[in-house]
């Protein structure tokens, strides 16, 4: 692959419109996402298969409207379960149908991608905020003791073992049982592991503010202008760790829908799609943990 | 300078072909459909509404229901958990497992503890209790959730809701 390759395939995407890269990369998200149940994914996958493989069929507006209906109904069929960014997929969803079927301008798509994008993480930064047992460590603490797609994270981090782990979640479980029993300490005893949760508690709060302020912030301000750097760190940093590329790629879309036509700005998000689908299939906590024969 | 009689140049035929109650309309309709385009904005406002109003009167976990508070509390899934028991005469006869058959309709009440999903629930164990010929006046569903030290972690629990359900036995 030499040079002239690479710039050819740099022009290409130059040409492509943010839109027509945002709906593409919307439809890849419903090809890697396990969208729906047994009935609807069917269709689901046909659709963002078709949409993928024909330029006029993406741009029809009976389409985003299927799939918004099918993404809608998996929300209310799920209920209260579905995740977040279900509510979200469905919502944008929405808001491709209304563009399509309006011709309507790509601003107003741009400016409902920007809000949407910044109300999430508002959302998410005040809900940290206001929780009780955030900003005093105790959710990530608790977190990386108990759920198994962090324990690896807080082995290679944290100084601690599996061995560590699995006695806090015993413990967990007999003071369950008998809580008005002492059954010994929990949190392992680690300066290691104490400076994780510090890090992951305030560095998971204060990106989101970041995050919602550039995006909710009037145009042509500096927070503005840096709100996709802003919005790449998080997804690099944040879903290397957290197991839900779904969200991440879903943001990915959306962020193109909105982002001005720079080359760099667009293959940065590009590859950021890339990089949340290598965390994705290669678990690289697990493999350092092994390599590293921590634990 | 134009004169009393004269016409702005613009002025033409078509202007004049167009009534002000359609142009009323036309107006109307450009609004609308320009309300419409950030329709799924107001969506997104009106769920996280509902989302606050849910947690804050009727318990539902953080985590759910379209808030995006994931990843902020402890009060979510494994932290939340349900007993059942068999009342008579408002005395507790006995502790009842949920059958595997519920576990997805226990997840979501204890998601969502609000008086209608406990009763759906209940309507289940009673009919899971007569076809195992376990038969009582009432059952009672607790949901609890628990609260974890700061330091530690040593847990501590807090019941969010309970409901007698009368049985038909």
């Amino acid at each position: 692959m030499n040079t002239t390759f690479i710039n050819k395939c740099i022009e290409e995407f130059n040409r492509k419109k943010t839109f027509e890269l945002s709906t593409q990369f919307t439809l890849l998200t419903l090809l890697f996402s396990q969208v729906g149940n047994a009935y609807t994914r069917p269709f689901i996958l046909s659709l963002a298969a078709i949409g993928l493989l024909s330029d006029q069929c993406r741009k029809q507006s009976i389409l985003w409207f299927s799939l918004f209906l099918l993404t809608g109904f998996r929300v209310i069929n799920q209920w209260p379960m579905a995740d977040n960014h279900a509510y979200l997929l469905s919502l944008w969803c929405l808001t491709l149908f209304l563009t399509t079927y309006q011709e309507s301008s790509t601003k107003i798509l741009a400016n409902n991608a920007r809000i949407l994008i910044g109300l999430v993480f508002l959302l998410a930064s005040f809900q940290k905020i206001s929780a009780e047992d955030y900003l005093n460590g105790t959710f990530f603490r608790y977190l990386f003791l108990t759920d198994d797609r962090f324990e690896d994270f807080a082995i290679l981090f944290g100084n601690i073992s599996y061995q560590q782990i699995d006695d806090a979640r015993r413990l967990l479980d007999a003071y369950q049982f008998s809580p008005t029993q002492s059954h010994g300490e929990i949190v392992p005893i680690s300066a290691e592991f104490h400076l994780l949760v510090v890090i992951a508690t305030w560095w998971n709060v204060l990106d989101q503010i970041v995050i919602a302020c550039c995006f909710l912030s009037p145009t042509n301000s500096l927070l503005f202008k840096n709100r996709d750097f802003v919005l790449l760190v998080f997804c690099i940093t944040t879903y290397a760790v957290a197991p839900v590329p779904g969200f991440a790629w879903l943001l990915i879309s959306m962020a193109l829908a909105q982002s001005e036509s720079k080359s760099r700005i667009v293959i940065a998000y590009l590859i950021t799609f890339f990089i949340v689908l290598f965390y994705y299939q290669i678990h690289w906590t697990t493999l350092l943990v092994d390599f590293f024969q921590l634990g | 300078m134009m004169g009393k009689n004269m016409q702005h140049p613009s002025w033409g035929r078509n202007s004049y072909s167009v009534s002000t109650p359609v142009k009323l309309l036309m107006n109307n309709y450009i609004t609308i459909k320009h309300t419409l385009s950030y329709l799924p904005i107001l969506l997104f406002l009106l769920i996280s509404g509902h989302h606050f109003y849910l947690v804050h009167k009727h318990q539902l976990s953080p985590w759910l229901g379209g808030g995006y508070g994931m990843f902020s509390t402890t009060d979510y899934g494994p932290s939340r958990f349900i007993k059942v028991f068999t009342l008579n005469k408002k005395i507790i006869q006995e502790e009842i497992e949920v059958p595997e058959h519920l576990s997805q309709l226990s997840k979501q009440v204890r998601s969502l503890p609000n008086n209608t999903n406990i009763k759906n629930f209940a309507i289940k164990l009673e009919n899971y209790l007569t076809i195992n010929h376990h038969s009582a006046a009432f059952i009672r569903v607790e949901i609890w959730k628990t609260n974890y030290d700061s330091e530690t972690l040593k847990p501590s629990y807090q019941k969010l809701n309970t409901l007698d359900y009368k049985t038909n036995y």
